[in-house]
């Protein structure tokens, strides 16, 4: 494909993604320890007769699969940003520890305060934002390098690790609420859940979709950035901050939960192409209908019994990762 | 007189401790050609990066139009200022028409769309460097020539008063690059671009010029008009070549053809 794709056909392609991810959010409903059919969930989220397949739907499925629509949009727009401000396409929350570093900052919490969850989402956007800021001094030298990016984000991925590992050995008898924090996991995500994340994820989105057209020029390099006029370091720390804002956000919720943030960004960038503009609601689009997705081949795979979505995600994300390096 | 748009003075430029400039004066008069030769090394492109703001001065100062450049915002120099910088890692997926628009960045709002004028100015550089034929084909699909054309579209978009440009010819095949060089001096002439180039070739700058400026260590060896500065002296000294010079009747300018290297 020599040309690039019409407006049209990216905003057809953006509605493809949103009808998947319909499709993901009744899948969602409908599925688990007891089936329904889909005029069920329809019934049941539109009447207010109350009957035990409302309570499902309202009390579990529901809650839970806009977690996991809203966890969704976070890490694909938070991937999506991170690789165009560090100019690596394998730049993931995930993989370069930002979420790890969230992921930290909320197992303390979770150990030295129990008691204040609502802490959990600051602490972790703390976490997040030290471990990108430690990337970019790790990793800079006259300027960002894509691998010494990469390498710094292995590096400092580790050292969170190492750290969560730590807290849970010293703290084994106040482990349980942590374990379930490092699986990625959407069980018994419902309403408070909801409450924590939307916020971010509306913030954030709006945020990036008023920038992207910041985005587009940055990925160009510093130079040119610079040449057109940006200021291109307040400009890089803004959008680290709304991409840590977001992986925190999402792994205060489900803990964390690895490749969204890395397989998402680059199918809609093969699809839909590097413009910023089409690219980030694509990709928080798709994110949504990815995470639905999964969480509810997740629930079924094993019923009755079922297993974190990040071990689902990894699954798909481990071959993925490897066609990229192939690719590359 | 020629007015002058950009002066230097007195430019100390360091880099990881070594001096790349060495006290350095320089005058760009404005509506001309102003090349910059040199040896590998010599500090050529460091003149253009100091004047584009990408690296740090240690010590002097750069005016553009009589105010030091360190002073003028981001989004008002670009306006004044392009630069099209040696080699490019962009993405692939985007268009022509995409990266050309982006030219206009330093005069959008925070909110405000492309506008009427936006959209003029940039089909007017994308057909003033003949790229408008391919605006919506991808960056990654195009020739070095005609890559090289839709950068200087891009900076075109900005609508500058001085354009600089690094070694702008490198990578092209000869056809291409004599098209860039005709490009250049057509936008210099219809358009009265200031334009600052660093070359390699000597007879090119020779050719294509008003003005060269010859750098070694840092430092203006020679500078003046390009129809007399060069000479087999300034060849000998500064390039470490013995060469032959050549006056066709077909050529306006000298030509000068090195015949070996000076051990």
């Amino acid at each position: 494909m020599n040309q690039i794709q019409s407006n049209s056909y990216r905003i057809g392609i953006i509605m493809i993604f949103a009808l998947l991810m319909m499709i993901g959010f009744f899948l969602s409903n409908i599925y688990g320890a007891m089936d329904l059919s889909i005029s069920d969930v329809v019934k049941s989220l539109i009447n207010s007769e109350m009957n035990n397949n409302r309570l499902v739907i309202w009390n579990i499925r529901l809650p839970r699969t806009i977690v996991a629509g809203l966890v969704g949009i976070n890490l694909a727009l938070s991937g999506t940003i991170l690789q165009g401000v560090m100019r690596n396409p394998l730049a993931d929350p995930g993989i370069i520890g930002i979420s790890a570093g969230g992921g930290f900052a909320g197992i303390l919490v979770l150990i030295l305060f129990p008691e204040h969850q609502m802490l959990l989402a600051p602490a972790a956007f703390v976490g997040s934002m030290f471990a990108a800021i430690l990337i970019y001094i790790l990793a800079w030298k006259n300027g960002i390098q894509p691998t010494r990016v990469i390498l710094a984000g292995v590096a400092v991925s580790s050292l969170f690790g190492a750290g969560i590992s730590a807290l849970m050995i010293f703290n084994s008898d106040k482990v349980h609420g942590a374990l379930t924090f490092m699986s990625g996991g959407l069980s018994t995500r419902s309403w408070p859940q909801v409450d924590t994340i939307l916020p971010y994820t509306i913030a954030g989105f709006i945020a990036v979709m008023l920038m992207s057209k910041k985005l587009n020029i940055l990925v160009l390099g510093d130079d040119v950035a610079k040449g057109l006029g940006m200021n291109v370091e307040t400009t890089r720390l803004k959008f680290t901050a709304i991409a840590a804002l977001l992986a925190a956000s999402a792994v205060s919720v489900v803990g964390l939960l690895g490749f969204v943030g890395l397989i998402v960004p680059h199918t809609a960038r093969m699809i839909i192409g590097s413009n910023h503009k089409y690219l980030l609601p694509a990709s928080a689009v798709l994110g949504s209908a990815v995470v639905m997705l999964c969480d509810t081949f997740a629930r079924m795979i094993f019923n009755p019994v079922e297993i974190p979505v990040g071990i689902v995600m990894a699954i798909l994300g481990a071959p993925f990762f490897l066609y990229l390096l192939r690719r590359a | 007189m020629d007015k002058t748009i950009i002066s230097i003075q007195n430019l100390y430029v360091d880099y990881e401790k070594k001096k790349v400039i060495d006290n350095l004066n320089l005058e760009i008069a404005k509506g001309k050609i102003l090349s910059i030769v040199g040896p590998n090394g010599s500090g050529k492109s460091t003149i253009i990066k100091a004047i584009s703001r990408t690296v740090k001065i240690s010590s002097g100062m750069i005016c553009f139009e009589n105010r030091d450049i360190k002073k003028i915002k981001g989004m008002i120099f670009a306006k004044n200022v392009a630069v099209l910088s040696q080699q490019y890692d962009c993405p692939k997926d985007i268009s022509v028409k995409e990266l050309v628009s982006y030219g206009r960045f330093a005069y959008s709002g925070w909110f405000s769309g492309e506008t009427k004028e936006d959209s003029e100015i940039v089909n007017w550089a994308m057909k003033r460097t003949s790229v408008e034929e391919f605006e919506n084909r991808k960056l990654g699909t195009l020739s070095g020539g005609e890559k090289q054309r839709v950068w200087i579209a891009m900076a075109l978009a900005q609508k500058p008063q001085v354009l600089l440009l690094d070694e702008p010819t490198t990578y092209l095949d000869l056809c291409h690059q004599i098209e860039l060089l005709e490009l250049i001096k057509s936008l210099n002439i219809t358009d009265g671009l200031t334009v600052v180039m660093v070359l390699h070739d000597i007879n090119q700058a020779i050719q294509y010029s008003d003005k060269i400026v010859v750098i070694d260590q840092g430092k203006v060896v020679i500078e003046g008009l390009s129809e007399n500065i060069i000479n087999d002296k300034v060849l000998k000294s500064v390039f470490k070549i013995n060469a032959a010079e050549i006056n066709h009747s077909e050529l306006e300018r000298a030509i000068y053809y090195p015949k070996n290297v000076i051990n």
